[in-house]
């Protein structure tokens, strides 16, 4: 039998261990299919839920037929929920746990009114809105409308562009769209600047009319919003390969982050959807400043708003794949390259540089060498 | 996989063989010499070839072996040390291994130090390295060929640690430099790392003054239109010393990411906003304000 020597055994310690379990952590995104949400209410599993239940079935047992007629945010089961939690929860828990109530409320509630009920009622301080940007998506609209007027929003703006399809008579069909139809394209991300122009509400979410996110991911960022938060951004973090096979636009966004003092947020930017901004932050610096998103960042950034990361959304995989947006050096990537040049030039416009750029060159070489 | 290059160790076979050799009797002492000797070149008053400029401050452990290298590169060569605000004998090892030194009492950084070095060297190929850590000739060789063959601005290609999914601000700063200037394909080389060589030609069109701030004078030499080409690579990342940071930050990053804003901030003021890059169409007009 060979025997193990000393050397063998520090040879197997020196496996990286480190990157061992980075590489592991890696593997383990969350898949799009299997993001993890609170399925339908279970008994037994905490006495709130237990309560929230019993609450939506007295609840529900006092609505009557003409309800669904009414959009969420002004609907009795709202009001009741809102109310409700106002009375049983005392600290404003979580966004997981409050979906798990809301989930359990709504199972009672649907088991007493007799109706199925997929609405996910959501107790805000605030008004919420919703921004749809769609050119020629006339599969995926009706599909985006649907999960957003399972939650209590005030009003959906769906900015309609060059759309030369069945997109107007799919947005028509949803009594919770405000459409605002622009005959021609309006270029990149106009539309959202013009639909946060359009509305009042105090937290604006943004999506797009090509991806379809369930009402429970996208939950998260209004919620976040409503806490405080100036803006709630999808966490794309975790789909990031290391950064030697990174692409420019990311390394972009990243180093946008790094030079205004916030490594945390890592490549994340309001280019990507879903995000949701309050209406002070859009205020503060100007609904136009939107079309270009990563200025927007940077002046909101500078400006001291509070930024947040959610959760991780999967619109990568989702995304449709355009002859415009593959490969290295596509106009997209020049484009939004293009925005972050736009975001410098702006920051160094309003006299804004890193922090202590006044330690000189020659305090840096004593410090260093003397 | 990155190849490792071991300069440490450079001399360590040589003494070895050294050592065997005068045992057995049989060695001949061209072949065999414990430490590459420096190769004199006979007085003339014809400008040399190569301009090798090495900024020292306090390095006289290494800078015997980095002048020496440096001698080694091409056989027209003179080897410029500036030795700035020096309080041990930086400058008289420089010296003795066969280098001119430019003396300053005080300190001037790095840059700063390259640039002086530029504006006394007579060569018509700038070569730049560190006055602590010694570099073999042969990896030496590749940017001064490359000039020679034509290139104005030779990088080293080394990008520091991009494994890991964030990279060290620097890094990232090189990297978007290099994009926003067009020059993606450079990745993170860029003109703050050593080794690098300059053409007579760049040095020229750029001004000596401008090599103090680096990133700034990469932004000129790729917006002027000089053949700017990462060449080779040399890891600088594992050869360079450990220093101490001032509250948790390191003073040089602060300086070196305030550089690449300049640079960055100089591009978009001599060519647009957006940095040359298209706006797909975009209706800015349809946004009210």
């Amino acid at each position: 039998m060979r025997r193990r020597t000393r050397r063998s055994v520090t040879a197997r310690s020196r496996i990286n261990w480190a990157g061992r379990k980075r590489r592991q952590e890696r593997r383990t995104i969350p898949k799009r299919s299997r993001a993890a949400l609170p399925s339908i209410h279970r008994a037994g599993e905490s006495k709130l839920a237990d309560a929230a239940y019993e609450e939506g079935l007295l609840e529900g047992a006092k609505s009557n037929a003409g309800e669904d007629e009414v959009l969420l945010y002004e609907s009795p089961l709202q009001r009741a929920f809102t109310d409700w939690c106002a009375s049983h929860v005392k600290k404003r828990p979580d966004i997981r746990t409050m979906l798990r109530l809301s989930k359990s409320y709504i199972g009672g509630y649907a088991k007493a009114s007799g109706r199925k009920d997929a609405r996910i009622p959501l107790p805000l301080a605030r008004t919420a809105a919703a921004v749809v940007c769609a050119s020629n998506e006339q599969d995926t609209l009706g599909k985006v409308l649907q999960q957003l007027e399972r939650l209590p929003f005030q009003e959906v703006i769906v900015v309609l562009n060059g759309c030369r399809d069945q997109s107007y008579s799919a947005a028509r069909n949803h009594r919770i769209a405000s459409i605002l139809h622009v005959p021609g394209r309006l270029g990149h991300d106009v539309g959202r600047s013009m639909g946060a122009a359009m509305t009042s509400a105090d937290i604006v979410l943004f999506t797009d009319g090509d991806v379809v996110i369930s009402a429970e991911e996208l939950a998260p960022f209004i919620y976040k919003v409503d806490e405080g938060i100036d803006a709630a951004l999808n966490d794309l973090n975790p789909y990031l390969p290391p950064y030697m096979h990174q692409d420019e636009v990311t390394r972009c966004k990243s180093f946008l982050n790094t030079v205004l003092g916030h490594p945390e947020l890592g490549a994340n930017s309001l280019t990507a959807v879903p995000h949701a901004l309050a209406r002070r932050l859009i205020e503060n610096i100007g609904s136009e400043q939107l079309m270009v998103p990563p200025k927007a960042q940077a002046l909101a950034l500078a400006k001291g708003h509070r930024f947040a990361l959610v959760q991780p959304v999967d619109v990568i995989s989702a995304n449709r794949k355009r002859p415009g947006n593959t490969g290295t050096g596509n106009a997209v990537a020049d484009l939004i390259i293009g925005d972050h040049a736009e975001a410098f030039h702006a920051l160094i416009d309003a006299g804004w540089m890193p922090q202590s750029s006044t330690v000189s060159r020659t305090e840096v070489a004593l410090r260093r060498n003397a | 996989m990155m190849r490792r290059i071991r300069y440490r160790r450079t001399y360590r076979p040589t003494r070895r063989k050294y050592r065997q050799a005068s045992k057995t009797g049989v060695w001949s002492r061209t072949r065999h010499r414990t430490k590459p000797q420096a190769r004199r070149m006979p007085h003339t008053d014809l400008p040399p070839v190569l301009s090798v400029i090495i900024p020292a401050m306090n390095e006289q452990k290494t800078i015997a072996a980095v002048v020496r290298e440096a001698l080694r590169v091409h056989p027209s060569c003179e080897v410029i040390v500036v030795a700035n605000g020096c309080r041990d004998r930086t400058a008289e090892a420089a010296e003795s291994a066969g280098a001119r030194v430019l003396r300053y009492e005080h300190p001037l950084g790095h840059d700063v130090g390259r640039s002086a070095g530029t504006q006394a060297a007579r060569g018509q190929v700038m070569l730049y390295l560190d006055g602590d850590m010694p570099i073999g000739a042969g990896q030496l060789r590749p940017f001064v060929t490359a000039v020679i063959g034509g290139v104005d601005v030779a990088l080293n290609r080394y990008r520091g640690p991009v494994r890991r999914r964030q990279a060290h601000p620097v890094v990232q700063a090189k990297h978007v430099l290099n994009t926003m200037l067009h020059r993606a394909d450079l990745l993170g080389s860029s003109l703050t790392a050593v080794p690098h060589a300059l053409s007579r030609r760049a040095v020229e069109k750029l001004g000596a003054e401008c090599l103090s701030v680096p990133p700034l004078a990469l932004a000129k030499a790729v917006n002027a239109g000089l053949r700017v080409e990462a060449v080779h690579e040399i890891p600088v990342g594992r050869l360079n010393k450990r220093r101490a940071k001032v509250d948790g930050k390191d003073p040089l990053q602060e300086v070196v990411l305030a550089d690449h804003i300049q640079a960055v901030k100089w591009y978009l003021s001599v060519t647009d906003p957006r940095g040359l890059r298209s706006d797909l169409g975009r209706e800015r007009k349809r946004v009210r304000r």
